[in-house]
C-alpha cells in the first residue's frame, strides 16, 4: 500500500515536471497543448474513496497551475474530473476485476482503457479550456483548442501508459 | 435527523467537491487576473527555482544561435565604428591649399567619389580597383584624382567596380606641365619608387627649378588644366641631352590612398570624336 503510495506520488511528481518543463512548451498549431498531468487519474486503484481522488487531481491541478500562471484552471478542472472518474471507471471495470484494480491496458483491456482515458480527457479538457476562455477564448478557439488538446494528450496518455505497461513487464521478469 | 446525517456521511465527498471546485473559482477569480499574486508566481521559491533551471537549459541549448547573432551584430558595429572614425577623421581634416585649389578646379565638374578596395604600389604595373563602376557613370579614361593629386586613369569598367591604371604604371603617360610656365611634357613612372616618377620632353631653355609646381596640362581629354601631379624634386639632363628629365616627387602617396574622385570631362565626347576625324584624315 504505502510502496503503491509513493509510486503514485512519484509519477504525479514526475508528470507535473514533465508538464511544465515539456508539454506547455507545445502549441501545434497555436491551439493544441497536451495535458498529460490528466494521466494522474489513471493512477487511482478502482477501491480508492472518493475523497483521495478529489484531494489528489485538487493538489495536481494547483501544482500546474503555479507554473503555467492560470491558477484556479487546472485545480477545478481536475477536481470535476475526479469527481466523475470514479463512476467512469466502475463502467469500464470488468465485474470480475480486483478491487485494488488500477486502470491500464491488461486490466481493463486495451479499446476500454482507449475510452476511458478518452472520457477522462474530453471531460478534463472542457472543463479546462471552458475555465480558462472565462476571461481569454471566443468559442471557435475554445473548440478548436479543446480538441485538438484532447487528441494530443489522449496520445500521449496512451504512450505514458503503454511506457509504464512494458515497465511492469520487464520488472516482473 | 438520522437520516440526513446518513445522508450527509453518505454523500460527503460531494461537500468536498464544492469546497475544491469553490477554492479553484476563487484562485480564478481572485489571483487570475493579477500578476501580483506574488507567492502564487514566479516568486513563490519552488517555482521560481524550477523555472530558472528551464530558463538556463534552454539558453544552454540557444548558446548557438545566440552566438551567431552576437557574431552579426559585432560585424554591424565594427563596421559602424570603422565607418564613423572615417567620417571624424574626414571631419577633423583641414584641407591644404592644394586640395582647396583643386576643389576649386573640379567645382563645376561631374564628380563620382569612391573608395578604393584593393589597390597595389609594389609592382612594375600598378592598377587600383575603386567601388564604382559603369552603372555609376564611371567609363574607361576618365581621370581619377585623390586628396594628394592625380591618382590615376580608369582602364576597365565592371558594372560596380573599375579598374583603374595608377600614375605608378610603366604605361601610364599623363602630360604635364610646369606651373606658371606652360612648358609641358609626359610623366612617366620608372618602376622603382612609389614616391617619384619622372616628367621628360621638358626643353632646355624652359627655366626649372627644384621645388617648382607640376600639374596636369589639360592637354587631353583625362584631366583638365592645373591638377596637382607633385613637385619637382631634381632637375636632370634626358639620356641624348635635348631635353630636362625632371625627377617629380608625386603628391599622392599611392600606398596609402582611400578616397578618390573619377573626373568625368564635359567636353570628353567631343575631344574624342575630332581626335578620331584626324586619325582618319590622316
Amino acid at each position: 500500500m504505502a510502496v503503491s503510495f509513493l509510486m503514485r506520488l512519484m509519477w504525479t511528481v514526475s508528470l507535473i515536471v514533465l508538464q511544465v518543463l515539456v508539454f506547455n512548451h507545445i502549441q501545434l498549431f497555436g491551439y493544441a497543448t497536451p495535458l498529460v498531468y490528466v494521466y494522474v487519474l489513471c493512477l487511482q486503484p478502482l477501491d480508492t474513496s472518493r475523497h483521495v481522488w478529489l484531494l489528489w487531481a485538487f493538489l495536481t491541478g494547483v501544482a500546474v497551475d503555479m507554473f503555467a500562471f492560470i491558477p484556479g484552471v487546472g485545480a477545478g478542472s481536475m477536481t470535476l474530473t475526479a469527481f466523475f472518474a470514479p463512476k467512469l471507471l466502475q463502467l469500464f471495470a470488468p465485474k470480475d476485476s480486483m478491487e485494488d484494480m488500477m486502470p491500464g491496458y491488461v486490466t481493463l483491456g486495451g479499446w476500454k482503457f482507449f475510452w476511458y482515458v478518452t472520457a477522462v480527457v474530453i471531460l478534463h479538457h472542457a472543463a479546462f479550456f471552458m475555465l480558462e476562455a472565462f476571461s481569454f477564448y471566443n468559442l471557435k478557439d475554445l473548440l478548436l483548442a479543446w480538441s485538438g488538446s484532447s487528441l494530443l494528450t489522449i496520445a500521449s496518455v496512451l504512450a505514458l501508459a503503454a511506457l509504464r505497461n512494458r515497465k511492469q513487464e520487464y520488472n516482473k521478469v | 435527523m438520522r437520516r440526513l446525517l446518513d445522508f450527509f456521511r453518505r454523500y460527503d465527498y460531494w461537500l468536498l467537491f464544492i469546497l475544491l471546485e469553490a477554492a479553484s473559482l476563487f484562485m480564478l477569480f481572485r489571483w487570475g487576473r493579477y500578476q501580483n499574486a506574488v507567492w502564487f508566481t514566479s516568486a513563490n521559491v519552488v517555482t521560481g527555482r524550477l523555472l530558472e533551471w528551464e530558463s538556463d537549459v534552454w539558453s544552454y541549448v540557444h548558446l548557438g544561435t545566440r552566438n551567431k547573432e552576437l557574431l552579426e551584430r559585432n560585424l554591424v558595429l565594427e563596421r559602424r565604428v570603422e565607418w564613423l572614425m572615417r567620417r571624424l577623421e574626414e571631419a577633423e581634416h583641414v584641407p591644404s591649399s592644394g586640395e582647396l585649389r583643386q576643389e576649386e578646379l573640379l567645382g563645376d565638374m561631374a564628380l563620382v567619389h569612391a573608395d578604393v578596395v584593393n589597390n597595389s604600389v609594389n609592382r612594375r604595373s600598378n592598377y587600383f580597383t575603386i567601388n564604382k563602376g559603369s552603372d555609376d557613370g564611371v567609363v574607361p579614361e576618365m581621370g581619377v584624382v585623390c586628396a594628394g593629386g592625380v591618382a590615376g586613369i580608369v582602364y576597365q569598367t565592371t558594372p560596380h567596380y573599375a579598374l583603374v591604371m595608377s600614375l605608378l604604371n610603366h604605361n601610364s603617360n599623363v602630360s604635364c606641365r610646369l606651373r606658371g610656365t606652360d612648358y609641358f611634357g609626359f610623366l612617366h613612372w620608372d618602376g622603382v619608387s612609389p614616391l617619384y616618377a619622372t616628367l621628360g620632353d621638358i626643353p632646355l631653355h624652359a627655366k626649372v627649378k627644384e621645388g617648382a609646381v607640376v600639374e596636369t596640362s589639360g592637354f587631353s581629354a583625362v584631366f583638365p588644366a592645373g591638377l596637382f601631379v607633385g613637385r619637382v624634386k631634381k632637375v636632370e639632363f634626358s639620356e641624348d641631352g635635348l631635353s630636362y628629365q625632371l625627377k617629380v616627387n608625386l603628391g599622392t602617396d599611392f600606398a596609402r590612398m582611400r578616397d578618390v574622385c573619377v573626373i568625368a570631362l564635359p567636353g570628353r565626347v567631343e575631344l574624342d570624336t575630332l581626335r578620331g576625324k584626324a586619325v582618319l584624315e590622316k
